[in-house]
C-alpha cells in the first residue's frame, strides 16, 4: 500500500529518462511534418531502423534518409500517433498507431489508394539523449488486408476459406480450383447480403 | 549528457512485475495452460493485434491459448530484452515451434515457426491486466511456406505479380462498384 509512497522518488523519471522520452516525443513531431532533417537530428550516427517483419534494417543517415524520403513518397499524408511511451534507462518502448494513403509504390508494391491503420510497438535504444536504435513491430498481413490484397480475417476463417487453405497445404494443384470456388461463394453471399 | 545515472532502482512493484513475467515462462514452455493462466487476473484483456482479436476474462484467453499450444506443441516462448516502469512490463520476444495443429485456419504444414514478437504488459498485484501482444502474421505465413520471401518483390517476376495483384484489385473493385451501381439502379 505504501509501496508508492515509499518509492515515489524513483519512479519519477531521471533527468536522462526525461531527455530520452523528450528526443522520442520530438522525433515523432518531425516524423508528422514529414522533417527528414529532423528525424535525422533526433538520431545517433550509428542509428539502426529495423522494421521487423519486413526484414528490413536501415543505418545512419545515409540509409535512413533514403528510406524515410521514399515511405512519405507512398504515403504523403502519412501520420503517426503515439498512445503510450514506457520509459528505463537507455530504452523507450512507444506504442502508437501509424496512419495513412497509400498513393505511390513502396516496397515495390505500386499505389493501391488504401487509407492505413497499422498498430505497431517500438523498442527504442538510447544513447546520449539521441535515438540509436528502433525496432518496430508490427503485422504486414493486415497491411496487405487494409490494402486489398489479402482477403479479410473472417473469409480466411469461413469455410471456404478454411478449405482454401486446406487445398494450399495439402495439394497444392488444387488450391486454383478451391480459390476460385471460395471467390465465387464470397461473391455470392456478398450479393445475397446485399439484397436483404 | 552521459554523466547522469540512466537507471535508478526499480520499485518493489517493478522488481515483482519483472519477477511474474519471467516466472510464467516456465508454464508457456511447459505447455501449462492453467499455470499460464494462474499469472492473469480475472480481468485481463489481451489485444492480440495481427489476429485482430480481443480476450476478456481468463476464459478467453484459455481458449486462444488452447489453440496456441494445440497448434504448436512444442511452443517455446523466449523473452530477448524486457523493461519495467511503474505498472508496465515491455518484452521483445521470440515464439518457436513445429507447426502441427491448424492455426489461423491453416492446417498442419510441420513447418518450424519463428514468431518475433513484441508485447506492452500492465499488471496488477503480480498478474497481468492487460497485454497488447504484436507479431507479423505474414512472417508465420513464410515460415509455413505459404508466402513467397519478402526478397522475391525486388525481383522482376515478383514486382510483375505485384502490380497484377493490385491492377486485379483495382479491377474487382471496379466491376463491384459497376454490378451494385447498376442494382442500385435498378
Amino acid at each position: 500500500m505504501s509501496e508508492t509512497k515509499l518509492h515515489a522518488d524513483t519512479s519519477a523519471l531521471t533527468e536522462a529518462e526525461d531527455v530520452n522520452s523528450a528526443t522520442v516525443r520530438q522525433m515523432v513531431g518531425y516524423l508528422n511534418a514529414h522533417n527528414v532533417a529532423g528525424m535525422l537530428s533526433c538520431f545517433d550516427d550509428e542509428m539502426e531502423w529495423l522494421d521487423v517483419p519486413m526484414e528490413a534494417s536501415y543505418r545512419g543517415a545515409a540509409q535512413i534518409g533514403p528510406f524515410l524520403d521514399s515511405l512519405f513518397d507512398a504515403f504523403p499524408n502519412l501520420d503517426y500517433e503515439l498512445t503510450h511511451m514506457v520509459t528505463r534507462g537507455d530504452s523507450v518502448v512507444a506504442q502508437f498507431r501509424m496512419r495513412g494513403t497509400h498513393q505511390n509504390t513502396f516496397y515495390g508494391l505500386p499505389a493501391t489508394n488504401a487509407a492505413v491503420e497499422i498498430p505497431c510497438l517500438s523498442m527504442i535504444t538510447m544513447r546520449n539523449g539521441k535515438m540509436l536504435s528502433d525496432h518496430c513491430y508490427f503485422d504486414n498481413a493486415m497491411i496487405l488486408r487494409q490494402m486489398g490484397l489479402m482477403p479479410p480475417l473472417d473469409v480466411t476463417l469461413s469455410p471456404p476459406g478454411r478449405a482454401f487453405l486446406w487445398a494450399a497445404v495439402k495439394g497444392k494443384r488444387m488450391a486454383p480450383l478451391l480459390g476460385a470456388a471460395a471467390v465465387a461463394w464470397i461473391a455470392l453471399s456478398r450479393l445475397r447480403k446485399g439484397r436483404s | 549528457l552521459s554523466d547522469l545515472p540512466t537507471t535508478l532502482e526499480l520499485t518493489e512493484t517493478e522488481l515483482r512485475n519483472l519477477r511474474t513475467v519471467t516466472d510464467v515462462l516456465t508454464y508457456w514452455n511447459r505447455q501449462d495452460l492453467e499455470g499460464v493462466l494462474s499469472y492473469y487476473d480475472e480481468s485481463i484483456t489481451w489485444l492480440n493485434i495481427a489476429l485482430e482479436e480481443t480476450y476478456r476474462g481468463k476464459a478467453e484467453v484459455r481458449v486462444f491459448l488452447r489453440k496456441l499450444f494445440g497448434a504448436f506443441p512444442d511452443l517455446n516462448f523466449e523473452v530477448t530484452y524486457k523493461i519495467a516502469r511503474g505498472d508496465n512490463v515491455a518484452e521483445q520476444w521470440f515464439i518457436r515451434g513445429t507447426h502441427l495443429g491448424t492455426f489461423m485456419g491453416i492446417p498442419a504444414t510441420h513447418n518450424r515457426v519463428e514468431i518475433p514478437g513484441m508485447s506492452m504488459a500492465e499488471l496488477r498485484d503480480g498478474k497481468f491486466v492487460s497485454d497488447h501482444f504484436y507479431f507479423d502474421a505474414l512472417g508465420v505465413l513464410r515460415d509455413m511456406a505459404l508466402m513467397p520471401p519478402l526478397s522475391v518483390s525486388e525481383t522482376l517476376p515478383g514486382r510483375y505479380a505485384l502490380r497484377v495483384g493490385v491492377a486485379g484489385r483495382r479491377l474487382v473493385n471496379g466491376v463491384w462498384g459497376l454490378v451494385n451501381g447498376l442494382r442500385g439502379g435498378r
